[in-house]
């Protein structure tokens, strides 16, 4: 497996095998993958060259903030942590 | 293929495979599996049993994490799987006080209690405020979504007790979170939802579903998912009208992700996005009889042959990592691997979820090693989608690098 660095799991791939089938189902779901990620890269890199006062809507980041405090993701997620 | 790699070794040598260090971040004792009254979804199948948890089992369950290396910085104990307030506050006094003895020295402990709230009094605000106990109650908004649901054992409705629950709560001043299960009936009415807890001044709110587990055979959300990706793209609305509260959970976890990512651990060399549903022990839940499971904590009191349902051991016999080389554990874990390896290939999603949830695949979908489910839709991918495409909303007015 590769992109070990992110740990995101970007990109499945598959070494140490003589072949390699992609059938249209895993290309569709790389495909998703790879658009998903675009969409994310874009909002990431717009929060971090912008300051809370720029934001159109100052609330969203308000609850960025606090919503920042929640760090899992599961309904079993530590509310004790507030 | 990848997913061959651990599977010939000894499940003894799993623990050390991991990096970080195994360690629970939530540890959930069944005081008591009894329940005062009979909520149409619930899962649990031992509402009528009213055993308790003896102090012993409690300082062995502590002594086992202790021993075990398994307490971190910070610990959370939350009593629940069963009606924690059908016990008396004396009880949780002992027990606490047990818990400090064993554990305090070695990790920051915290109590939680997730409760119906019928049986909260004086009595229990004082005990609350005194224990710095997080308080989280189970309601489903106003008295029409509730007590269709939430019933007494003799068919009543329950909603005007937890209102004076919450009354008392208010009255002592005991912060306190809440617990929606949202329905079908809910779908349609997220205004006549949100303003509920609005005007309760709840400011943390969860919006769990009807899932589909244990005695609970079919979720009401089934074929009515567009319906709920409206509701909760309404909720978002209003509560950053309302300036941020009720802070829906599922909302603030999935800013959470868009924003930061998951945090990532190894295993066996290979980097895996975060998921306490499928890391051994991070979730570890004890019994009142002191047997013990973890992942999803729903395994508790399930039945499932296949699994030895679920028991991984008992405490008063031994040890969580001594578990590890059992079967049972052998065949869960190797499952539920499965799973994640067949997340990571086929879901879109994997990298901001970690690969679901174990006990909703099986539920759902008949085995451990199935991918997506109604939960994974309903609990990360839309609240995910209404988060992000917010936040493109907002990008596309108003340019953020202007």
């Amino acid at each position: 497996m590769a992109d070990k660095a992110s740990g995101l799991g970007r990109v499945i791939t598959l070494v140490g095998i003589t072949s390699l089938v992609v059938t249209p189902a895993a290309a569709s779901v790389e495909r998703q993958r790879l658009q998903l990620q675009s969409r994310i890269d874009a909002v990431r890199q717009a929060l971090q060259q912008t300051s809370a006062a720029t934001l159109h809507d100052a609330t969203l980041t308000a609850q960025a903030a606090h919503w920042n405090n929640w760090p899992k993701w599961s309904k079993w997620s530590n509310w004790a942590n507030q | 293929m990848v997913e061959v790699e651990q599977l010939g070794q000894p499940v003894s040598l799993l623990a050390a495979a991991f990096t970080p260090a195994l360690r629970t971040r939530l540890l959930i004792l069944q005081g008591t599996p009894f329940c005062n009254i009979d909520c149409r979804y619930c899962y649990l199948p031992e509402r009528n049993n009213k055993s308790r948890m003896s102090l012993q089992t409690v300082r062995r369950a502590a002594q086992r994490l202790r021993d075990d290396g398994l307490a971190g910085d910070e610990l959370t104990v939350v009593w629940h799987a069963g009606e924690p307030l059908v016990l008396p506050p004396s009880y949780y006094e002992a027990a606490f006080g047990v818990l400090a003895e064993e554990l305090g020295a070695c990790t920051r402990l915290t109590h939680s209690m997730q409760s119906n709230a019928t049986l909260i009094d004086d009595a229990w605000c004082r005990f609350f405020r005194r224990h710095a106990v997080a308080v989280g109650i189970s309601v489903d908004g106003p008295a029409p979504l509730h007590d269709a649901q939430r019933r007494t054992r003799s068919g009543g409705p329950t909603h005007a007790a937890v209102q004076r629950g919450i009354g008392r709560l208010r009255a002592h001043g005991v912060p306190f979170h809440a617990i929606a299960v949202l329905t079908h009936d809910a779908l349609h009415q997220p205004d006549v939802f949100f303003d509920w807890f609005e005007a309760e001044g709840v400011h943390d709110l969860g919006c769990n579903f009807d899932e589909a587990e244990g005695l609970h055979a079919g979720s009401s959300l089934e074929g009515h998912e567009d319906a709920h990706a409206a509701f909760l793209a309404r909720v978002l609305e209003r509560s950053l009208a309302a300036g941020g509260a009720p802070v829906v959970r599922e909302l603030a976890q999935a800013l959470g992700i868009v924003a930061r990512g998951l945090p990532s651990y190894r295993y066996q060399g290979q980097v895996w996005p975060d998921n306490a549903q499928v890391l051994p022990w991070a979730l570890l839940t004890v019994a009142h009889d002191g047997d013990f499971s973890t992942f999803s904590p729903e395994f508790l009191g399930q039945r499932w042959p296949a699994y030895a349902d679920f028991v991984l051991g008992n405490v008063h016999r031994g040890g969580f990592l001594d578990s590890m080389a059992s079967d049972a554990f052998g065949r869960l874990w190797r499952d539920i691997h499965a799973g994640v390896q067949a997340c990571a290939r086929h879901c879109a999603h994997f990298a901001y979820c970690g690969g679901g949830s174990p006990v909703n695949k099986l539920y759902e979908r008949g085995s451990l090693a199935a991918t997506e489910t109604l939960y994974c839709r309903t609990m990360v991918q839309r609240p995910f989608h209404a988060v992000l495409q917010r936040l493109e909303h907002e990008q596309q007015a108003e340019p953020l690098t202007r």
